[in-house]
């Protein structure tokens, strides 16, 4: 077994007053290791929701998520939070990164709080960066990197504490299509060489394409699931 | 990272910590400088009005602060001295004998308290000398065969008509039943009082008041003045503990006991400065809480990603305290650096009120600040534990933000 992600019958229902959206509609399938996958949908098709509810972010109407061989659905809220920080990478849309800490203790903080020692903390931040292309900027501020600079930097936080999988809200969103290109590039490096799983969401034609693995949601349900 | 981050934060939005930190200044020194008026003006009153004359224990005949009589009376003896001067922290002590008569000048009479002091003792440990206005003090030695010396309270003076060099009539009862009658000279008059209880006081040397009185070598009261006055109930504690082995009919009690008219309105009148506290606890509290709020609103996004990435909620909780912990410390030390200014004038020129104020019987023309040390602690607890338990509310507030509501709002 080399999955990372299992969902079942995932379903979402968001209750507004009268008003009731089906957000996630009996989504089911399962990341493998080492897939590239991107989630595909016209906006408000319910790709944020399904990935808040993989990370327990979000809880489901119905439908269970095993993360990493076990079912997030009856952890504490504190396991959930450790859980979750110990196995999922998360990259959002856009200002990923606290502003009040440099580059190096931005990258440092998930490692900071699973305890572990400053000297190797320091030994894996400087060569994460080299391998996102960012070496010499530890302890610039977040407000002083570009968009894409920024971006990088989340995706180094991301995998600097090798989780199982990285959850990528629409990561090109804000970035011009260089930009994106780029830090696209560097993520199919990461996949490549290092063999981390990644799972977009994205409207982004650039990642469809170099996706390994493409689902498309419509309104809450897989519509297609294609691997290439 | 935690006070790493707090302390970064205070920098990020400086006009916002500014106008934060400028509500806890001002009410730091709001507060000090009424503390410093209040605690520091009583305590300088209360010197005052020690040093005048009473001192800050009193030892008597266990009866004679009830009743105070002729008869309860003690013997200053050598054991006691001894007790009394092996006590560091006092610095004078001074035997009085006291009693009531009638004084008459050629045909004006009035009611008088005789006291018995030993004037030099007694000048260096009150203000005694400086009271007196026309003529002389007392001289130390007492001569038996001379006409003996009084001084007159401005008031007895003023009744009597009397004038440097009259001579005085007193009548009283002595010890041993008798009565006892002698001539006297005015050698001294003294300038108005602020004690109103002193305007019947008519003063001469102890060996001739005890021999005036037949009380051979009995006195009614033994002044102790020390260096502080906040040491009066520890002083009074030890000493009773020293003298009970020695005397089993003495006590010893502080001005507070002594003068209780006196400590009780002053106590009433100090209390009312606690409105001031909750004015400024307000307003440290309404301005905290304000921008705190504000900066959390600002955050919420921040917050959801740390939240996300597997803070605990008690993290961020820490964090936002911290952050208002520190700039409170930063304001408090402003705070008390302005205040020192701030008391400066006050303890320099004082304030004089409109109308002159009378607590307990003395009155107060003008007040003076002075450094005590609670003008600065009291402020420097009430602004920031004010803080920290205001910034409490935003932070869990903000503790319990939810990660996806946060991240879907920016
Ligand atoms: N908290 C909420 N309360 C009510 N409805 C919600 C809430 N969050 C999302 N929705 C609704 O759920 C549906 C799915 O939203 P979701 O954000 O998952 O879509 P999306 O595919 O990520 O869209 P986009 O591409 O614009 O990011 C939408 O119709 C949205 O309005
Ligand atoms: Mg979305």
């Amino acid at each position: 077994m080399n999955s990372v992600i299992e969902l079942q019958k995932m379903n979402k229902i968001y209750k507004t007053g009268e008003i009731e959206v089906h957000a996630v509609n009996d989504v089911s399938f399962t990341i493998e290791r080492g897939e590239f996958t991107a989630i595909a949908g016209p906006s408000g098709s319910g790709k944020t929701t399904l990935l808040n509810m993989m990370s327990g972010l979000e809880s489901s109407t119905s439908g269970s998520v095993i993360l990493a061989g076990q079912s997030i659905a009856k952890m504490s809220a504190s396991d959930l939070s450790d859980f979750r920080r110990d196995h999922i990478g998360f990259i959002f849309q856009s200002y990923n990164l606290i502003p009040v800490l440099s580059v190096q203790e931005n990258i440092e903080y998930i490692m900071l709080l699973q305890g572990i020692p400053k000297e190797e903390r320091r030994q894996r931040v400087s060569k994460i960066l080299s391998e996102v292309g960012l070496s010499g900027v530890e302890k610039r501020f977040p407000p002083q990197l570009s968009g894409g600079q920024q971006q990088r930097v989340a995706v180094a936080r991301a995998i600097v504490s090798h989780p199982d999988i990285i959850l990528a809200d629409e990561p090109t969103a804000n970035l011009d299509s260089k930009s994106g290109s780029d830090l696209l590039d560097m993520m199919k490096e990461l996949n490549t060489n290092r063999g981390v799983t990644f799972l977009f969401s994205t409207h982004d034609s650039m990642i469809m394409e170099r996706a390994t693995r493409l689902i498309t949601l419509h309104d809450g349900a897989v519509a297609s699931d294609v691997t290439k | 990272m935690l006070w790493k981050m707090a302390f970064r934060n205070i920098f990020r939005q400086k006009r916002r910590s500014l106008f934060t930190a400028l509500s806890m200044i001002i009410g730091f020194v709001m507060l000090s400088v009424t503390m410093a008026l209040s605690e520091g003006g009583y305590g300088n009153i209360i010197k005052m009005f020690t040093k005048d004359h009473t001192g800050h224990v009193q030892i008597h005949h266990k009866e004679y602060l009830e009743r105070p009589g002729l008869y309860r009376s003690l013997v200053y003896t050598k054991k006691i001295e001894k007790i009394i001067t092996e006590n560091r922290e006092i610095k004078h002590a001074v035997p009085r004998v006291f009693s009531g008569g009638l004084a008459f000048i050629d045909e004006k009479t009035t009611g008088a308290r005789i006291v018995g002091i030993q004037p030099a003792q007694e000048a260096k440990a009150t203000t005694i000398l400086n009271k007196v206005e026309k003529g002389e003090y007392l001289s130390d030695h007492w001569n038996p065969d001379k006409k003996a010396e009084v001084l007159l309270s401005h008031g007895m003076a003023s009744i009597l008509k009397a004038k440097v060099g009259s001579e005085l009539v007193l009548i009283s009862q002595g010890a041993d039943g008798s009565i006892a009658n002698d001539l006297f000279t005015v050698t001294g008059i003294f300038a108005k009082d602020f004690d109103t209880m002193d305007r019947m006081n008519i003063y001469m040397h102890i060996n001739k008041a005890q021999e005036f009185l037949v009380l051979n070598n009995k006195i009614h009261e033994i002044a102790l003045f020390l260096d502080d006055y906040l040491d009066s109930t520890k002083v009074a504690k030890q000493l009773k503990k020293n003298l009970a082995g020695v005397e089993s009919t003495l006590a010893v009690d502080t001005w507070m006991d002594v003068e209780q008219t006196f400590y009780r309105s002053m106590e009433a009148d100090k209390s009312g400065s606690w409105i001031m506290n909750l004015i400024i606890i307000l307003i440290v509290g309404i301005g905290v809480l304000n921008t705190v709020l504000m900066v959390i609103l600002e955050r919420t996004r921040e917050y959801g990603i740390l939240l996300a990435l597997g803070s605990r909620p008690y993290m961020l909780i820490g964090m936002i305290v911290v952050e208002t912990f520190i700039l409170s410390i930063i304001s408090s030390i402003i705070g008390a650096l302005l205040s020192l200014l701030a008391i400066w004038p006050l303890k320099v020129y004082g304030i004089t009120y409109p109308e002159p104020v009378s607590i307990g019987g003395i009155t107060i023309e003008s007040i003076n600040g002075a450094y005590v040390p609670i003008a600065f602690w009291m402020p420097i607890v009430v602004v920031i534990s004010t803080a920290v338990i205001v910034s409490l509310i935003p932070a869990f507030k903000a503790a319990h933000t939810d990660p996806v509501k946060a991240m879907r709002t920016f």
